[in-house]
């Protein structure tokens, strides 16, 4: 495509090959905004690292003096990458996203064309909620310290499921796209019951 | 990299004069500063007095034109009623917030508009906005006389918690002051940028922001000399101000409290028993003898009050206190030796003590507007900000769905489709609130609208994507489109705050009927289309079959085709569509034959 500035080709970078003008962004994945491979296992650092080199060129500020069309661009360029990063840079997240990539949504109320949706087993969904009674119970009680146990034992639980699924997402098969998604709406509902017991946490 | 240096350098003199002077402005709830980059370092502009903090209080005298400053404050407890203070308190604020009506007993409020706050002073009325204004004016002239010319640009900062609407109304004050507002600037990241910058700092840092009237609490991590803020969190009624109130009760224990001129005064002398006491232990007021012990008793609640915030903002950005290098104090309510020793016993470290509290945010700002409008460019330095509160939208049963949660950074984006709920459909309320609660009751109730012209369909069928898009202000946009048919429409709105609501009003209309063009423009086209495939239909007709023809019935089927094209090229749809009609009836008794005359030559020639 021609860039809009210069006429000339621009190439596929954000930022037009020839002048450098910024160019309208194209829909991309959140792997190809950030520049790296569609895979669990990245950097946090490298990530940072890429995250801060492109706001540095994209973020509104550098074209506060810019014509309109190209603050609205950067505009555009920054949510998305902003959105990028925020998805990948957490493990759990970013394993989300990679399954929803391959067409598998977790956990969702809504329902969209050609997407399924995996949904917690029975079993995990009653253990659940025996969990979220006891921590409920133990709130209402004012046992501080069992609310800081059981949150404690989550988190722990919550480490070996994300490692499972980093195991997962490495094995030479590249894994169990059913195993992961079961692990994620797992996750979810131990992000459920720590919330509710950071609450408690925070408020004391 | 001061605009100054550039002009000096041959070439770079005419991009130094279109953008050169911009200026950062702290406007606070007790005091405003101005201030602006010079050989390079971030200074505060002073008055011919050689002051730089200029106190947020606006006189209004009867047929004077008001008087802001040093001289309004000496004038508030003369006239407390014609004399505003505080104004930032009502920034973006419904005459219904329960903040504004804790405070009315010094105030005398107009009838609220649009459920704006507004004040009686002088014999006219106000609003918060235009008090701001005037604030804003006398700095704005005071860098005129410091940088000798128009402003091009400038960034104001909000307390990181501000939201929407406060937002909004600092924005619009800007505007009415006759500047350009480059930019809103959370007041903690303008600290650290000021601080960071000027001693070469690496690292993650809390900037604990206990102003006049708001408190901020924000985890920066600094890197590289990219500021990111981590999280945010907040409380935009609490500060100083509560603490004079508790002192000014206490003074007055014995008296009328219901006579603003006795409170305002003894809110005077609270203020001032409050700064002699951060370094003295006894002092005097109103005849009565304060200890600093018994102030720290009455502030300690308000003190309290920041510790939970805090701990919010470390477990949101993921650091635990002792991974941080350092905590910064701003504001001149962290002058109070009992802050501090607060501030030390939540981050289990001692503040750092090297910064000027009153001035730190204003020399930020400056920095902020020199690296965006300043006349070098600059890319070593950028800011990543978050939004405080969460955004979002009510569903069904009064549940707000967060759609951008809270500390993202920004400029941030994101959409969500909602289908239509019952049969046949055509409209769809959408209500934006801000806040972290679940029920929309309890958050902020930030613009409501309904997007109209969604074509009846089945439950569930209609499709409506919300599209939310906060940018570099924190300011937000949303839009509406109803996308499963053709038929598209977006509806975009700015909160309703700050804007009047016959402005906002206005907008919505006007993508009203934008919509509805829009439709009856797809209408006639689709009329159009049809009118022509009639007329070429007919006309071959006339030619194939003139022998079928009754006398007179050529003339009245072309008299109706003429009809016909005349109404096509027309912009009435309505017309085409029956002009259609008239020429189908007048054409199908001759169609009726048509077709009885090929069944009959199909069937012969079955017969051959």
């Amino acid at each position: 495509m021609a860039c809009w500035s210069c006429q000339r080709p621009e190439g596929e970078g954000a930022l037009c090959e020839k002048c450098g003008a910024i160019q309208p962004p194209r829909p991309r994945t959140h792997f190809e905004v950030m520049g790296v491979a569609a895979r669990f296992d990245l950097g946090a650092d490298d990530l940072e690292s890429r995250y801060k080199e492109l706001s540095r060129r994209l973020h509104p500020d550098r074209f506060a003096r810019a014509e309109t069309r190209a603050r609205m661009y950067s505009l555009q360029h920054a949510t998305a990458l902003n959105d990028a990063y925020r998805t990948l840079r957490d493990p759990a997240r970013r394993a989300a996203y990679l399954l929803r990539l391959r067409g598998i949504e977790i956990d969702s109320d809504r329902t969209t064309d050609g997407v399924r949706t995996v949904k917690a087993e029975p079993d995990l969904l009653a253990e659940m909620m025996e969990l979220q009674e006891a921590l409920a119970d133990a709130k209402t009680d004012g046992r501080g310290e069992d609310v800081a146990r059981m949150a404690d034992d989550m988190r722990r639980r919550r480490e070996q499921d994300l490692s499972r699924i980093a195991n997962e997402y490495a094995a030479a098969s590249g894994g169990s796209l059913e195993r992961i998604a079961q692990l994620l709406v797992a996750l979810r509902y131990y992000d459920r019951f720590l919330a509710e017991a950071g609450a408690k946490e925070h408020a004391a | 990299m001061s605009a100054l240096v550039h002009i000096s350098e041959p070439g770079a003199a005419t991009a130094a004069k279109s953008c050169g002077r911009a200026v950062g402005i702290d406007l606070g709830t007790t005091y405003s500063l101005v201030a602006t980059v010079r050989d390079g370092k971030p200074v505060c502009l002073v008055d011919e007095q050689s002051r730089a903090l200029l106190p947020s209080v606006v006189h209004y005298p009867a047929d004077a034109p008001p008087v802001v400053g040093w001289e309004a404050r000496a004038l508030a407890d003369a006239s407390p009623y014609d004399t505003i203070v505080s104004v930032k308190r009502f920034m973006g604020r419904g005459q219904e917030d329960a903040e504004v009506r804790r405070r009315m007993g010094l105030y005398r409020f107009a009838e609220a508009r649009e459920g704006l706050v507004r004040f009686a002073a002088g014999g006219r009325t106000v609003t918060p906005v235009e008090v701001s204004a005037e604030i804003l004016r006398v700095l704005r002239a005071r860098a005129q006389t410091a940088l000798g010319g128009e402003i091009d640009g400038a960034v104001i900062t909000v307390p990181a918690y501000f939201d929407d609407a406060q937002r909004q109304a600092t924005r619009d004050a800007g505007r009415l002051a006759g500047l350009t507002v480059l930019r809103l600037l959370n007041e903690p990241t303008a600290a650290l940028l000021a601080y960071g910058l000027e001693r070469q700092k690496q690292g993650i840092f809390a900037v604990y922001d206990l102003g006049g009237g708001t408190f901020d609490i924000s985890i920066l991590k600094l890197l590289d000399g990219v500021f990111e803020v981590l999280a945010t969190a907040g409380d935009t009624a609490l500060g100083g101000d509560d603490i004079d109130h508790a002192v000014a009760e206490w003074l007055l224990e014995a008296r009328d409290l219901a006579d603003p001129a006795t409170l305002r005064a003894a809110l005077t002398a609270a203020r001032l028993a409050k700064e002699h006491l951060t370094h003295a232990q006894t002092t005097e007021a109103l005849g009565r003898t304060l200890s600093r012990t018994e102030l720290e008793r009455m502030a300690a609640q308000v003190i309290e009050r920041t510790t939970a915030p805090c701990r919010r903002a470390l477990h949101d950005a993921g650091i635990d206190a002792r991974r941080l290098d350092g905590v910064v104090l701003v504001g001149g309510q962290t002058r109070m030796p009992a802050v501090r020793r607060h501030v030390a016993e939540v981050f289990g470290r001692e503040p750092l003590g090297d910064v000027d509290p009153d001035q730190v945010v204003a020399l930020g700002a400056g920095v902020q507007a020199d690296l965006l409008a300043g006349a070098g460019p600059r890319d070593d330095v950028l800011l990543l900000d978050v939004i405080p509160l969460s955004l979002g939208i009510e569903t069904m049963g009064g549940v707000a769905e967060k759609i951008i949660p809270r500390n993202s950074t920004i400029p941030a984006g994101a959409k969500v489709t909602f289908t239509t709920f019952a049969d046949g459909q055509t409209g769809m309320d959408i209500h934006v609130v801000q806040g972290e609660r679940e029920v929309v009751d309890q958050c902020r109730s930030l613009a409501r609208f309904r997007l109209r012209g969604i074509p009846p369909m089945a439950a569930g069928m209609g499709r409506v994507e919300i599209t939310f898009l906060v940018d570099a202000d924190g300011i937000l946009t949303v839009a509406a489109r109803e996308q499963h048919t053709g038929v598209e429409q977006q509806v975009h709105v700015r909160p309703s705050y700050g804007l009047s609501d016959e402005e906002v009003e206005r907008m919505l209309l006007e993508s009203y009927e934008h919509a509805e063009a829009d439709v009856r423009e797809r209408a006639l086209r689709e009329e159009r289309v049809q009118a022509e495939q009639i007329l070429r239909a007919s006309q071959r007709a006339l030619e194939e079959d003139a022998l079928l023809l009754e006398p007179g019935e050529r003339d009245a089927i072309q008299g109706a085709a003429d009809a016909l094209r005349e109404a096509a090229e027309g912009v009435d749809a309505q017309l085409v569509h029956q002009r259609r009609e008239d020429l189908d009836r007048t054409a199908a008794p001759f169609a009726q034959r048509r077709m009885d005359a090929a069944i009959r030559r199909a069937m012969v020639g079955q017969h051959v």
